[in-house]
């Protein structure tokens, strides 16, 4: 057992950082800044409750199926959505460390059972999403209680209850890897197959969309409609979820029990038999992981080291322009991983079927005249967010090269076009994605701009423009923000060893950028009037030329040292 | 006025008197300095106290409307006459700052030049319009006797002393280059004199002459009040700019100046008869709502007194506290207009936004401009422990004066104004109040809502502080670029000076271009102590095999690595083929095949295609391209491997790609780093083979490795290198007619202990 924790100790450390340990002060003040973000968390979660309550969103008389003002079932759908998600990183992110982490390298050949190996790097896991738990799951709990009047030994049952509920994704994830293993292996190894299921999935779920569009009436008021939208939509909702996984709704009952004021019953009945049934089914799951594990999982994380030989027939040398090179090279290498296909289908289109959404909502609703203002800034809101999303991965961009990225400083050629051919197939999506969301934004307004009391809900040409380039020149300006990241700041090492990186600083970084540009700018097309979208694209062009001039020259200036 | 004239008269005389005795008992330097010093001080103390005294007459807020409508103001003959007279007034202040100054900041050319030529002219004027000057600062009283217009005078007379020695000691030694007069100069004069003036620029004075054009009140963002809220903005950009390039005593001197001239601004509407009088009784009164314990009142007062006596613990707490609340209370201002109509110029309005522009910007320039270092963390906590100290100090006075003026709201903690703008809960909030008696004096205070206000404050606090630290990286940031900027632009000028007219692509020393070059190369990683390499030489020339040896971590991979342009030179310089690696990169890299100590490729590329991206960028023309791979995968027996992703090959095969990529372009250097490591017997036979073919053709290879038998049988030079330091370059044969090259390296090694260089201490001067 002791030398799982010590693999535990040895990934850990080497995952997560925790040079703050080193003096009293730097480890006080990252725990003064934890709870503050867990504070804040949990105030943010408190307010969204204490707004549903205030509206008696989800508020039914007394005989009604939910008698809360906050009912458990809305904690359950939002508890089980969040598990599922959690299922599914875990699943995909263990398949990943268990079986191709260039880590195994070293860990396989340690005086260490194999098992032993499996298990740390569940240990491992566990920690992450107990971590992710407590920053985000638990701070809801946290706010639910205080919204329901919640004794205080809820608080308490909470921490050990999250502790036990942390385990369940991550041991799921554990026994569906080894599956998943197999199927994605095989998804990669034949890429006609691999193609037509990106297609099929992305046709299904297009379908599900505009079918779930579809549903929406010709006309929302929101407010009067609310007890219908209650009656008809919500509630069944909630019974029908709860229903179809009732295994989380029971999870949830256990955490939060009957919770129903400072005298409230938490252990009422079921909560034991919730709790032993919980623990049980991590068990067998652990068993199953553990005997499944026992004889596979050498041979399956060995199976990244080895390679069929193929005897091919010669190919042809294929010579490019001098600057062209890298891009081609690039392409070439890109290409050859299926995530990067199904990633620019979901680039393309993710922005637009967002609007179309959004604006099918909004066509169906009749607003004032600030309404309609704030709806074009809200549109703006989600294309920026969505589009600006996906250029976070690109704060590795250069990094995830690993040693390869010191030896491109070699090459004979200004490393500004090295490093710049990297972002231009990048430049080019984005630019289309934004072009289809703006026309499918459009579109629809138009639409939908008939039920509405003013014109001004429409785009026209000129608008149509505006949004395209001020979208086109924040996204590119972003883009280079990110990559600059990575030159100023590489996590080439991590990369190298470990063929990935946790907790990645700059990636982080730029998600928090993406989301305070989109909101900056998003909250510029609203207060800028009049012509606010003019002013919005001279802002972004004004962006973008500022960050095209500081990655050029930080790449002149930097990029040799770093 | 004979009286005031003979005293204005009499200081004069007094202080060219003083300045003739110090000169003829030569007393001169520092010595004559003080005095001056102590001459500046008394003018001053002569000004802060005569200007406390009491109001100005010239303030009166509606001067156009009284003289529309035929009621003037007395003494003054008409609207303007008056105008003249508050521009006396004004220039006045403008001069005596200057020559108060001018003793603790001579060596400011601008303050030297202003304080000889102009105070001199705006000092002799007021003296000659003694009469409308006294007129327009005291009124009527000054045809009685007036104690003011007494002190007025003799302070005239010490300035106009102070100027004329100025101008005396500025004509004495207008030769020398410091107090030369050109064109760069006087531009800086008139500048700064304009900036001066502005900074003194009364409250009243855009309300006499603007006051036609007032409009609607001055809130809510309106056109107005942005109007007020872009200078905020834009003129400590302004300053930041004007000021950053000079010099430490000149940035102190205009950053006090400012201070000083907004303290001035402030306390004409905040004399000692506003904050306590006797009354006709006898009784000492306390105006308890007009004490300035404001936290933007404490801005005007603490920063200049910190500016002057460099008090930098007291000054984190305007930096820190003080600039936060400017900022809300530009953002949400809340000034009194004593019911005048209109609203945009008047005097209150511009007196409210001076005050705070003061409050906001000053605290951020002093620190931007260096005059007070940048705040740490314990300086944030002095600031805070301040902060919590005068909220509690406002708290008791606040309750305290209650009793006495229901209106004292000091830090808006006691009314709802802040209140009311947040809306019904907090409201709803500060309706829970706490009432007590103590001696007869009634208390109330607002636990929960005060409670709340004061955390807010600290968490905003936090936030700003976070805000400056962003603020400080991004500036750095920028300060840094510049810097490398400016040193890539010198190197590119120096490369044009060597080149002499030639093509940036030739080589700059057309002599060694068949020679690999280090000429007292010296890497030091970041900020470590210790050099990793210095001062090493070296000469290879081509058709050397050149090898490299040293132990672990002497410093072999740092040379490699400077060499093929990985990392950078910290000083030395490095040259291949003529080119210089640092200024003409490119077309070092141009030359260099190189091999790493570990193999880093694309491993998702096949070997072809790899090869095929290194000879694209280095433009090797197709046939010979095709030749030479053919070649290489003939020799390296890589048939079969050629089209299989390179992620699929062994550890050898990966060497042999990249040994395959560093050659296809035939460099005239080829740079290997320990490339045996981990290949079998037969790879390593041919690497060598490829070593010492590509050698007989003229060109440089260059290896490290710790191989002693490799580099005895394939090398013809070798240097050995220990703790960053080449202990030897040698021949293989005048090695081996004393010794084995075993033995050898092995007598180098463990011979005279050699410690690591390390780097010197910066001195004061040169940080």
């Amino acid at each position: 057992m002791n030398k799982v924790f010590t693999l535990v100790a040895m990934q850990l450390a080497d995952k997560l950082d925790f040079s703050y340990l080193k003096s009293f002060r730097s480890a006080l003040f990252k725990i003064l800044l934890s709870l503050i973000k867990f504070i804040v968390v949990t105030a943010v979660f408190f307010l969204i409750f204490m707004v549903c309550s205030m509206f008696g969103i989800f508020k039914v008389g007394a005989s009604g199926l939910i008698d809360k003002t906050i009912p458990d079932e809305v904690l359950a759908v939002i508890f089980t959505v969040l598990q599922l998600m959690s299922i599914l990183s875990c699943t995909v992110g263990l398949t990943n460390s268990l079986y191709k982490s260039m880590d195994n390298k070293v860990l396989l050949a340690l005086p260490v059972g194999h098992n032993q190996v499996f298990f740390s790097k569940i240990i491992l896991y566990y920690v992450y999403e107990l971590i992710k738990n407590l920053n985000l799951t638990l701070p809801m709990f946290i706010a639910y209680g205080i919204n329901n009047g919640a004794v205080w030994y809820y608080y308490i049952w909470l921490i050990i209850g999250f502790v036990v509920v942390s385990a369940l994704p991550v041991i799921i994830g554990a026994v569906l890897s080894i599956p998943w293993l197999f199927i994605s292996a095989f998804i990669d190894r034949y890429k006609v197959f691999q193609a037509m299921l990106i297609i099929t999935i992305a046709m299904l779920i297009t379908y599900i969309l505009f079918g779930v569009v579809s549903l929406i009436p010709a006309n929302i008021n929101i407010i009067r409609q609310l007890e219908i939208i209650k009656q008809d939509l919500i509630l069944p909702f909630l019974h029908g979820f709860t229903s179809a996984l009732v295994p989380y709704y029971w999870i949830t009952k256990m955490i939060v029990g009957g919770t129903y004021a400072i005298s409230g019953n938490l252990f009422a009945g079921n909560t034991l038999i919730y709790f032993l049934g919980l623990v049980a089914f991590i068990v067998v799951c652990f068993l199953i992981a553990y005997f499944l594990a026992k004889p596979l999982f050498f041979k399956m994380a060995s199976k990244q080291f080895e390679f069929e030989k193929k005897d091919n027939s010669a190919k042809q040398n294929v010579i490019h322009k001098k600057f062209l090179s890298p891009l081609a090279q690039d392409l070439k290498k890109n290409f050859r991983s299926s995530r990067y296909v199904a990633m620019i289908v979901v680039q393309l289109f993710l922005p637009a079927i967002l609007l179309f959404l959004l604006n099918k909502l909004y066509g169906a609703m009749n607003m004032s005249n600030d309404g309609t203002i704030m709806t074009k800034a809200f549109n703006m809101l989600v294309l920026f967010l969505s589009v600006l999303s996906f250029n976070n991965e690109f704060a590795c961009v250069y990094s995830v090269d690993g040693n390869a990225r010191f030896l491109e400083k070699t090459r004979p050629i200004n490393p500004a076009v090295l490093t710049f051919s990297r972002l231009i197939p990048r430049i080019i999506i984005s630019t289309v994605s934004v072009f289809i969301a703006t026309a499918f934004y459009a579109a629809t307004a138009n639409e939908g701009s008939q039920n509405a009391t003013v014109a001004y809900v429409s785009v026209n040409l000129e608008e149509f423009i505006y949004v395209v380039l001020s979208g086109s020149f924040l996204s590119v300006a972003h883009l280079l923000w990110c990559a600059e990241m990575d030159i100023m700041n590489p996590q080439s090492d991590q990369y190298a060893t470990v063929g990935m990186t946790f907790n990645n600083p700059n990636v982080r970084n730029a998600t928090f950028s993406s989301l305070l540009l989109s909101i900056l700018f998003a909250f510029c097309s609203y207060f800028l009037r009049p012509f606010p979208f003019a002013k919005l694209t001279l802002l972004t062009l004004a962006f973008l030329v500022a960050r095209v001039y500081l990655y050029f020259i930080r790449v002149k200036l930097y990029y040799k040292e770093k | 006025m004979t009286v005031y004239f003979l005293s204005s008269v009499g200081a004069l005389l007094l202080s060219l008197l003083v300045t003739k005795l110090l000169s003829v008992k030569k007393i001169t330097g520092d010595k004559f300095l003080r005095v001056l010093k102590a001459f500046g001080l008394i003018t001053a103390f002569l000004f802060m106290f005569r200007y406390m005294m009491g109001d100005l007459y010239i303030e009166d807020k509606q001067i156009t409307f009284l003289f529309s409508i035929g009621q003037g103001l007395e003494g003054f003959s008409s609207l303007s006459h008056a105008i003249f007279s508050s521009v006396l007034v004004w220039i006045n202040v403008t001069a005596i700052l200057m020559v108060v100054l001018y003793p603790f900041f001579k060596s400011v050319k601008t303050l030297r030049f202003l304080t000889a030529f102009v105070c001199p002219v705006i000092l002799v004027l007021n003296f000659a319009c003694l009469e409308n000057l006294l007129l327009g600062n005291f009124g009527l009283e000054i045809y009685e006797f007036s104690i003011r217009g007494l002190l007025l005078s003799i302070e005239l007379g010490f300035a106009i002393g102070i100027s004329v020695i100025a101008l005396i000691d500025y004509l004495k030694s207008i030769k020398t280059e410091e107090y030369k007069i050109d064109k760069s100069l006087i531009l800086c004069v008139i500048f700064s004199f304009l900036g001066m003036i502005l900074a003194t620029c009364p409250n009243y004075f855009p309300q006499i002459v603007l006051e036609t054009l007032t409009t609607d009140d001055v809130d809510g963002l309106n056109l107005n009040h942005r109007l007020y809220v872009y200078p905020a903005i834009i003129i400590p950009i302004v300053l930041y700019v004007l000021l950053k390039d000079r010099s430490y005593d000149t940035k102190r001197f205009s950053m006090i100046y400012y201070a000083l001239a907004g303290l001035y601004l402030y306390s004409l509407t905040h004399k000692f008869a506003d904050f306590a009088y006797i009354n006709e009784a006898g009784q000492f009164i306390v105006n308890v709502s007009n004490l300035p314990f404001h936290l933007c009142n404490t801005a005007l007062y603490i920063t200049p007194a910190c500016l002057i006596f460099k008090a930098k613990k007291v000054f984190y707490f305007t930096y820190f506290i003080n600039v936060l609340g400017a900022f809300l209370a530009i953002a949400m201002p809340d000034y009194n207009l004593d019911g005048q109509n209109g609203s945009m110029f008047v005097h209150d309005t511009v007196l409210f936004f001076r005050s705070h522009y003061q409050a906001f910007f000053m605290p951020l320039l002093v620190v931007g401009l260096g005059i007070f270092k940048r705040p740490r963390m314990k300086e944030f906590k002095y600031s805070l422990a301040g902060f919590a100290a005068y909220y509690l100090f406002v708290l008791i006075v606040n309750g305290w004066f209650t009793n006495y003026d229901p209106d004292i709201d000091y830090f808006f903690i006691n009314s709802d104004f802040i209140a009311d703008k947040l809306g019904s809960w907090a409201v709803a909030l500060r309706n829970l109040t706490w009432e007590f008696d103590i001696n007869g004096l009634h208390f109330k205070y607002y636990p929960i809502y005060q409670s709340l206000y004061f955390t807010v404050y600290i968490i905003m606090s936090l936030g700003m502080w976070f805000l400056y630290e962003l603020g400080y990286d991004v500036a750095m940031g920028w300060h840094d670029i510049a810097n490398r900027n400016k040193a890539f632009k010198l190197d590119e000028l120096a490369l044009e000076l060597k080149l002499n007219g030639r093509e940036k692509g030739e080589p700059v020393d057309m002599e060694s271009t068949n020679k690999l070059i280090l000429k007292n190369f010296t890497k030091r990683y970041g900020t470590s102590d210790v050099y990793a390499v210095k001062d090493a030489c070296l000469e290879v020339t081509g058709g050397e095999v050149f090898g490299f040896l040293g132990p672990n971590g002497a410093g072999k991979s740092t040379i490699i690595k400077s060499i093929v342009g990985i990392q950078t030179i910290t000083d030395g310089a490095i040259s291949v083929c003529g080119y210089d690696v640092k200024t003409q990169a490119v077309g070092a890299k141009s030359q260099i095949g190189f091999v790493p100590d570990h193999y880093a490729l694309y491993e998702k590329l096949t070997a072809r295609e790899y090869v095929n991206y290194i000879a694209d960028l280095y433009e090797v023309p197709k046939d010979v391209r095709e030749e030479r791979l053919n070649g290489f995968i003939k020799q390296f027996e890589f048939e079969s491997a050629i089209d299989n992703p390179i992620r699929t090959y062994s550890h050898g095969m990966k060497q042999k790609v990249t040994i395959m990529a560093a050659l296809i372009h035939d460099p005239k250097v080829w740079i290997l780093d320990e490339p045996l490591t981990g290949l079998d017997p037969n790879s390593i036979f041919q690497v060598k083979e490829c070593m010492k073919n590509h050698a007989k053709k003229g060109n440089i290879v260059f290896f490290s490795s710790h191989i002693i038998d490799v580099v005895e049988k394939i090398c013809d030079k070798i240097a050995i290198i220990r703790k960053g330091q080449i202990q030897c370059v040698k021949t293989l044969e005048e090695i081996e007619r004393e010794d084995t090259l075993e033995n050898f390296y092995m007598s180098v090694i463990n011979g005279k202990e050699v410690a690591p260089i390390k780097v010197a201490k910066q001195t004061a001067e040169e940080v």
